[in-house]
């Protein structure tokens, strides 16, 4: 299984024969043993062939120089999977043993939460990146984060200041302790 | 009441992880870049501001103009004295109040 995570991102470049001569024979030797990446590789072939034929096809009507063209393809192809693929899938998580227990305790985690604090349930999602916030928390997030200081802000401006103000009770303050 | 941003981030902590980031990828950096902990006392505070009157918002609000326009050394010298007020017991902070009302009818003679 994990030989075959090894060489499954170098299949591609395995059938188009781009691989360096050393690599290529693993991959050969592999290919050979494993059904698996055998079946896959034939369908990678046939892929590849179709891709090529209609490439082809393209660059007979429009004069397109079908090699540029297939690599422009492949590189933005490339970029939009790199761009789409999600940091975190929760079907990958959930096909293993430990993430499933692992989800199963967060979502317990979460109603436990919102049980014990009496909070509704979007104060804990919302923390957790889980559901939206409202607008004007992602607009002013500064002004929210801040906001304990800045309801004080007239205070803490003139804080010194204030500070050294006497006030009328001061004596009769400290002699009540 | 002290002790729920804690609890939350204990939870938060131990089933966010990597899915916030891939949850809402177009929101706003600033709320991104935030832990669990300080986004729930960030929604507490959204909260507390809209259930005041509307003058009450619009003077905090002005506030908030004044403070954007402050330079970061003035900005650190005021969230220093946050933190003073913060380690102030119940008492030294009403007592803080009371001198700036004072201090203020002074400044500011009404009319």
């Amino acid at each position: 299984m994990s030989a075959c995570q090894d060489f499954s991102e170098d299949l591609t470049a395995w059938v188009e024969e781009q691989l360096p001569a050393q690599r290529w024979e693993q991959l050969s030797e592999h290919v050979t043993h494993c059904p698996r990446c055998a079946a896959e590789a034939h369908s990678l072939r046939a892929a590849i062939v179709w891709q090529q034929r209609a490439l082809q096809a393209v660059a007979a009507l429009d004069g397109v120089d079908p090699l540029a063209l297939k690599a422009r393809l492949r590189r933005e192809l490339r970029a939009a999977a790199d761009d789409k693929a999600p940091a975190w899938d929760l079907r990958t998580v959930w096909a293993t043993t430990f993430g499933r227990f692992a989800l199963a305790g967060a979502a317990v985690s979460v109603a436990a939460t919102v049980l014990l604090l009496g909070v509704g349930p979007e104060m804990v999602l919302m923390p957790l990146g889980l559901e939206a916030p409202p607008p004007a928390v992602v607009q002013q997030t500064d002004f929210f984060k801040d906001y304990p200081l800045i309801e004080r802000l007239d205070v803490l401006e003139h804080f010194d200041t204030v500070e050294s103000v006497p006030l009328d009770d001061d004596g009769s303050a400290s002699q009540h302790g | 009441m002290q002790g729920r941003p804690l609890v939350v981030l204990v939870v938060a902590t131990c089933c966010a992880g990597p899915c916030r980031a891939a949850a809402f990828p177009l929101l706003a950096q600033n709320w991104r870049e935030l832990s669990p902990g300080e986004r729930y006392e960030t929604l507490q505070n959204y909260q507390q501001h809209e259930r005041l009157p509307e003058d009450s918002r619009r003077a905090i609000e002005k506030r908030y103009e004044r403070w954007q326009q402050m330079s970061p050394d003035e900005r650190e010298r005021i969230r220093q004295n946050y933190q003073r007020l913060q380690h102030l017991s119940p008492q030294e902070r009403d007592r803080i109040q009371r001198k700036y009302e004072k201090w203020r009818a002074q400044e500011v003679p009404s009319q």
